[in-house]
């Protein structure tokens, strides 16, 4: 690269400003389509598996979140 | 003056709501005659510890629908010796008064007990010692709810993993002396029932016999699958056929019936078809009209509690820091209880649910951290990384402290992972706005949103070769129309 051109580079600042729920939900980077205040409530009366760690994890559900590993019925 | 059961409106059937629920419901309107609501899920720390924050937005939401609406909490069960604390109680009555629920229910579970000099909470709905200082306790928290909340009360018979303890008090029994001490309606989690009698605990009709039928006012439907040889309450998509077969025979003996309620969990939503849920309500409405039919009054019972052995003897409090410890899979000094509980392959299974409530608060928090440790560490790494953190501080019930521990934890630990440092900032930045309102600037030393993009598409962002500077400045959200 042009040394020059990456002096201008090393000193350039770019600001950009957006509210705390688009900076927070990606996709709202592309499209504002949902809240994100549901990620940080209280999680749900459910005694059974909070499955968004598996689901970010996505290999072990199908694609009808039907979780295929450990002898899991529905 | 607070409502008597006999006097509370018969509502028909509804649903528990949720973000992301508005789509269902809206299709659903006329087929349901209730919305239950969860009132702690729509709650965010405010990160001041003076309380919690309502999200405002779905209470608009909420009440732009023409139907009745109930509480069900699901952050301070009654199950336990630690009343709901003040900051608690003064949300949930601005809740109360923002929708108007015409009741509330909780859990007769325990999620928190007291840890040396503060509380320790658990992250799960745990089952409460079933002897009499048990009932005691539930009867305790139960009038302290009433005396707070001008609101008719309804506690929810729970789940329990473990298998039954040396004479403690059967299930049914348990729930039917706390009802009658307290004078309190029962809100019968059916899926609930079920899911112990299919682990080896009391049958559903053992359960029933022993219940007073006419104090039930609620009832929940859901659904489960199997983990590990136990059956789940999972809340994971439609109530099967076995479910609502007893759900029909049930009902025909409950006079005081006002709602019976389908529990689905929202990340399962994408696997229900239109025709899945029609099949639900159509078979709730079935239930629904058979309610009462055979109602015969019961005859009174007669106190036949006796004490004798271990179960009846457990302090509630030794009780409640035991198993806690257990199912957090912290170290503790063997005893008896400790020993029997031990040996209960249930407290395994509750072990590994905590594990994945705690991660699912962790990577649903910070979803682009999380996702750049794991693509940069490896899965076997990061679970290793999750495994250090959470055996190094305490679960919470809001996800908010769970983030800003773990960023901690991160800045302590330090992994050499390219990104990572804006990234944390950023991110927790961006909690603390929405928690706050005040704005924040973030420095990047990289172009951040190649980094976004890629994380976006599950992807390890490339490297970046070329220096630049950014500044992300982040808005409350009221200041949404003057985005990007």
């Amino acid at each position: 690269m042009d040394e020059l051109l990456k002096s201008q580079l090393s000193t350039r600042e770019i600001q950009v400003s957006i509210p705390a729920s688009v900076a927070y939900d990606l996709k709202k980077f592309q499209k504002i389509t949902e809240t994100v205040l549901g990620r940080l409530g209280c999680p749900a009366c459910c005694s059974g598996f909070d499955i968004r760690f598996i689901v970010e994890n996505r290999f072990r559900f199908n694609d009808k979140l039907e979780l295929l590993e450990g002898g899991i019925l529905r | 003056m607070i409502k008597q059961i006999s006097s509370l409106n018969e509502l028909g059937i509804g649903i528990v709501y949720f973000r992301g629920f508005q789509d269902l419901l809206e299709k659903n309107l006329g087929s349901i005659q209730a919305i239950e609501i969860e009132p702690q899920t729509l709650w965010y720390e405010d990160g001041s510890d003076q309380g919690y924050r309502i999200d405002v937005t779905q209470n608009e939401i909420l009440n732009s629908y023409p139907l009745p609406k109930v509480f069900h909490g699901v952050g301070s069960p009654i199950g336990g010796s630690v009343l709901p604390s003040d900051n608690t109680l003064a949300t949930l009555k601005a809740h109360i008064k923002a929708l108007n629920p015409l009741w509330l229910s909780e859990h007769l579970s325990f999620n928190s007990f007291p840890d040396g000099d503060c509380l320790t909470n658990t992250n799960f709905l745990l089952p409460q010692v079933q002897n009499e200082q048990g009932i005691e306790t539930a009867v305790k928290a139960i009038r302290h709810y009433r005396e707070c909340i001008n609101l008719p009360f309804a506690f929810e018979t729970g789940v329990n993993y473990l298998k039954p303890l040396k004479h403690e008090i059967p299930d049914g029994r348990f729930v039917a002396e706390i009802a009658e001490k307290a004078d309190c309606n029962i809100l019968l989690d059916l899926h609930n029932v079920m899911t112990n009698q299919v682990n080896g605990r009391q049958t559903v009709s053992a359960f029933i016999s022993q219940l007073p039928l006419h104090r039930i006012m609620e009832i929940h439907l859901a659904s489960g699958f199997f983990f590990r040889d136990y059956y789940l309450d999972a809340h994971s998509g439609i109530s099967n056929d076995n479910l609502i077969g007893l759900a029909e025979g049930i009902v025909r003996k409950l006079p005081n019936l006002k709602l019976i309620v389908f529990e689905m969990l929202p990340e399962f939503l994408p696997s229900l078809s239109d025709g899945d849920f029609e099949k639900q309500i159509i078979a709730m409405r079935r239930i629904w009209d058979m309610r009462g039919r055979n109602f015969r009054v019961q005859k009174k019972r007669k106190n036949t509690i006796h004490s004798s052995g271990l179960g009846n003897h457990i302090p509630v409090k030794d009780w409640e820091y035991t198993l806690g410890k257990l199912c957090l899979g912290q170290p503790l000094l063997g005893n008896d209880l400790v020993r029997e509980l031990g040996d209960d392959k249930g407290i395994k299974i509750i072990n590994e649910l905590i594990f994945h409530f705690r991660a699912s608060a962790v990577v649903s928090s910070l979803k682009l951290t999380t996702r750049l440790l794991r693509f940069s560490l490896g899965e076997e790494n990061f679970n290793e990384l999750l495994k250090e953190f959470f055996n190094n501080s305490k679960p919470d019930l809001f996800p908010f402290r769970v983030a800003l521990d773990f960023s901690d934890f991160l800045g302590s630990k330090n992994p050499d992972v390219p990104f990572l440092e804006d990234l944390v900032s950023f991110e927790v930045a961006t909690i603390k706005t929405i928690s706050d309102d005040r704005v924040r600037e973030v420095k990047f030393s990289y172009n951040p949103f190649p980094v976004f993009r890629s994380l976006n598409n599950n992807e390890l962002p490339e490297e970046q070769t070329d220096p630049v500077k950014f500044i992300i400045t982040i808005k409350p959200d009221e200041s949404i129309e003057e985005s990007v």
